[in-house]
């Protein structure tokens, strides 16, 4: 396998992230190849958000070794991590949206990171007709093309869930990391922005690993999805061999988990 | 707020131990609120002792009630002309001085604001904790050591330094700055400058330490610098609260710079000042309304401003 097609996978060995006395993500191994599309599902609390976070090199494991398009994320510095994190686009659960900037330059900062300081603010107040056509494209492409001038708090919830995916995708990532994305759509939107980064990803071979405790979309879109409970890795298969047991163990809480639930 | 009660009882692993126990409240005899309401109380009561109130004070002399009867009769027929008898030959009509003196009002608070904008901005950067937050994944090497080490340091002296631009009021700084300078115009704007850029980096360091920091992470996720991500993931979340606190603050500093008169600078408190000792009192009451409208206005139009801003 050569370097460049590496870029967009994944590779954990023995991973684990503590914070302080809290066991967020335990010894887990993970293998994720460029260009694949998977789903990590699990109870709230289960360790999604943390492996993403940990996949997107916003974290260091407190044991293990995370690889990130072969690179070993303990081995870089931090102008190396910057680089590497402005070619994953992250898509936050809160969506992270400046709510007073217009569509356009919300989509804009999603290239900051490769620019220096002054760079950057010329992109934001001054951009090129270029970079301004190309984030029309994206906005197009994602469904929402009318709104570039739009102030980006006056969109519907589902809306601003599309600038998220487009300043995603203006970074021109190698994968995309969404955290649960479709918690807070109906269920119509839901299948619109499933598809959406299912489409996306497919056509521009974006590795895709999406946080989701909608498992029926899960199943729907996602071709291999992961389990975690309490930090651990309880399955990993492709999803048509994964069966109603295997759903229901993820779930299943314990008498002693629902003491502690209703503390 | 019931999400940071569970955390912390999940991190000090403290348990109920059965349904009958009820939460312990503190044992102390008053709460806090009670003590705070006590300690008002007596303070009020030690202050009117120290200065040995009396309420028949308020009781005005004879002398003292002629003169506010005068003062409030002539507050329905401000003066239009001058009261004065021998007026300089060429003096410009009383409508157009009261103008003249707003204007420089408007003038003298607007310099001082631009003064202390751009020195409240650069105090609040530093004064911020946002400002300096640490980055999650942490820098090495030198020249982040360094920088790690010049944190504190910064920061510390912007709060010192905040601290004692906001101490002295604007009228001791232009006594001061009176005796050191002169009547000179920038004395009296450096005077008011001095404490609004204080309360302005005061203010501004606070608004960026509770602006939401979800931007901020956002930025950082896509590869941003840690100034990057100060200027175009938080300072933004801020900037609409801090211009909308930024037209209040000129609001007041066009109060100040009409006491500023007083000293006899040329803004309306000096006409006021004038016309008192005179014993002109319409053309007093004509310069009060103007001085009314200006604030009127100004508050008029920075509610607007503000409603666009924040709204």
């Amino acid at each position: 396998m050569t370097r460049e097609s590496q870029k967009g996978g994944f590779e954990l060995e023995g991973a684990s992230v503590h914070y302080g006395s809290v066991i967020a993500l335990e010894q887990v191994d993970l293998k994720i190849a460029a260009g694949e599309a998977v789903g990590f599902v699990g109870p709230s609390g289960s360790g999604k958000t943390t492996l993403l976070r940990l996949l997107g090199g916003n974290l260091k494991p407190t044991h293990g070794r995370v690889r990130i398009g072969g690179e070993d994320l303990s081995q870089l510095s931090e102008r190396q991590l910057r680089t590497l994190r402005s070619r994953i686009g992250t898509v936050h659960q809160d969506l992270s949206l400046i709510p007073n900037l217009r569509v356009l330059r919300n989509v804009l900062a999603g290239r900051i990171g490769r620019l220096s300081l002054i760079g950057a603010g010329r992109l934001l107040f001054l951009p090129p007709r270029r970079e301004v056509a190309q984030v029309h494209r994206l906005l197009e492409r994602v469904g929402i093309g009318d709104k570039l001038y739009q102030r980006t708090d006056r969109l519907s919830g589902g809306q601003r869930q599309r600038v998220a995916i487009a300043r995603a995708l203006y970074q021109q990532p190698l994968a995309l990391l969404p955290d649960e994305p479709i918690s807070s759509l109906d269920p119509a939107r839901s299948r619109d922005t499933m598809e959406l980064l299912s489409k996306v990803c497919r056509e521009e071979g974006l590795t895709l690993c999406a946080s989701l405790h909608d498992l029926e979309a899960a199943r729907e879109f996602l071709p291999r999805l992961v389990g975690l409970r309490h930090g651990r890795v309880v399955f990993d298969r492709p999803t048509s061999e994964l069966g109603a047991e295997d759903f229901r163990h993820l779930y299943d809480l314990s008498a002693d988990e629902m003491l502690n639930d209703a503390r | 707020m019931p999400v940071e009660l569970q955390t912390d009882e999940r991190r000090t692993g403290e348990k109920n131990t059965g349904p009958a126990s009820l939460p312990r409240q503190g044992g102390r005899l008053l709460g806090l609120r009670g003590s705070v309401i006590v300690a008002i109380a007596v303070a009020g009561l030690w202050a009117g002792l120290v200065l040995d109130l009396r309420p028949g004070d308020l009781i005005p002399s004879e002398g003292g009630l002629s003169l506010a009867r005068e003062l409030f009769s002539h507050a329905l027929s401000p003066a239009w002309t001058y009261e004065a008898r021998d007026l300089p030959p060429g003096i410009q009509p009383l409508p157009l001085k009261a103008l003249e003196a707003a204007q420089v009002t408007i003038a003298f608070a607007a310099a001082a604001m631009s003064l202390s904008l751009v020195l409240g901005l650069l105090l609040g950067f530093a004064a911020s904790t946002a400002t300096w937050s640490e980055n999650p994944l942490g820098g090495e090497g030198p020249l982040n050591r360094l920088r790690r080490g010049a944190r504190p340091l910064i920061y510390g002296s912007a709060r010192v330094l905040i601290a004692l631009l906001r101490s002295v009021h604007e009228l001791l700084w232009a006594v001061l700055l009176l005796a050191a300078f002169g009547l000179s115009q920038l004395s009296a704007i450096i005077a008011i400058a001095i404490p609004y850029s204080g309360t302005l980096a005061k203010v501004f360091s606070e608004m960026l330490d509770e602006a939401p920091r979800d931007s901020a992470r956002a930025l950082r996720a896509a590869g941003a610098s840690s100034a990057q991500v100060f200027f175009f993931g938080l300072l933004p979340r801020a900037l609409p609260e801090m211009s909308a606190y930024a037209l209040y603050r000129f609001e007041c500093a066009l109060r100040s710079s009409a006491v500023l008169g007083f000293f006899g600078y040329p803004t309306l408190g000096y006409y006021i000042a004038a016309s008192f000792e005179n014993l002109h009192y319409g053309e007093i009451w004509t310069y009060l309304y103007t001085l009314f409208a200006l604030v009127a206005v100004a508050d008029w139009w920075s509610g607007a401003m503000r409603r666009r801003l924040v709204g």
